[in-house]
Order: structure tokens, then sequence, then C-alpha cells
């Protein structure tokens, strides 16, 4: 999400500066692409999240089902958007760093010994550095 | 037979969803981008057919009662 946010403060700062007085007020409102591609994904969020309550809140099985469906083309639609705006530029995502990674494999490494033998845990610690 | 509560939103999802097939209207008349206004179309097409199909369970609803 900040990311993200970052990314749109760099597309403003190319921007007009004079708008950004109108920008706060709602007037002379004027939609980039990415603005709408934002927006769409939003709504795209928002459903998801309503339809999971649905779904979970459903005693009728076919309605249930229906709302599954609905979610599924929901994640779809989604997933489309996504696609479309890491693909102009317009999300980027930040990868995690090693370091960061290698802490959360540490604060979890404890409880991997403990449930399995020492075999195990080298091969899972082998598995996690492939992964990076 | 409907619960009150999936009868509350049903009412919440199908308002949701016009408005929404409306927004994805607008979004694809306002979007300069070819390939975004089609997807944008084709994502209004699909919402209605969401709203059909889960109107139906009013009347089904109905029916049972």
């Amino acid at each position: 999400m900040a990311q993200q946010q970052q990314g749109q403060g760099q597309q403003q700062q190319g921007g007009q500066q004079n708008q950004q007085q109108g920008q706060m007020t709602g007037q002379g409102v004027q939609f980039s692409d990415q603005d709408v591609l934002q927006l769409a994904l939003n709504e795209t969020k928002m459903m998801a999240s309503s339809l999971n309550t649905y779904i979970l809140e459903a005693s009728d099985d076919q309605l249930r089902r229906d709302y599954m469906t609905v979610l599924g083309d929901v994640y779809s639609q989604q997933k489309q958007l996504f696609d479309m705006m890491q693909q102009k530029g317009y999300y980027n995502v930040q990868n995690a760093t090693p370091q960061a990674i290698n802490q959360v494999k540490n604060k979890f490494s404890g409880q991997q010994s403990g449930q399995s033998g020492q075999g195990n845990q080298s091969s899972q610690s082998q598995s996690s550095q492939q992964m990076q | 037979m409907l619960t009150q509560k999936e009868l509350l939103h049903l009412e919440d999802f199908l308002g949701a969803e016009q408005n929404c097939v409306k927004t994805l209207n607008y979004l694809a008349s306002t979007i300069q981008d070819n390939q975004g206004k089609q997807l944008f179309q084709q994502f209004a097409q699909k919402n209605q057919q969401h709203f059909q199909t889960v109107s139906k369970h009013l009347s089904s609803g109905q029916k049972l009662q």
C-alpha cells in the first residue's frame, strides 16, 4: 500500500502543481488512466471483501455457491487489473530483502526444530535458501 | 427460504453490483487506454451477469414462503 502511494506521488510530481488545490476540494479533478485503474482495483477489493462475508454467513447452499462463483470472477478481475497496472508501471511492488526474510526465518526456526528432527531441519533451511 | 441476514446481504450485494456496472461503464468511457477500455466493458458485462444470477434468489426465496 505504501509503495503504491509512493508511485502515485512520483506521477503527481511530474504533473501540474496548480491543480493540487483543485484536487483537494474536488474541483477540476482530472482522472488519469492510473487513477481510473486504481479506482477499479479498489472496487474489486471492496467487492471481494463483502462477498467473503456473504459466503461465510449464507445458510442457503445454492446462494453460497453462487456467491463463491462471483468471488472467483472478482478475484480474476482484480488480478487482470493488477497485472495491467504493473505492466504499465502504475503499481510497483518492493521485494523483501534477504535480511528481512532471514529475520522471519529465524523467528520460526526454533519451532521447526522442536517439532521435527535435525535432518528435517537442515532440509528445511535448504529449501528456504532456494526460494531466496 | 432466505434468512433475514441473507436478505440484507442480497440487498447490499445487488445494490453494490448495480453501482459497479454503472461505475465500470463510466470508467470505460473515461479511460484513454484501449486495452483498459475493453477490460472495463468486459467486466461490466460479467458483473451484470452476476447481478442476474444472484437476483434469482430473491424470487426463489419468495416461492418457498
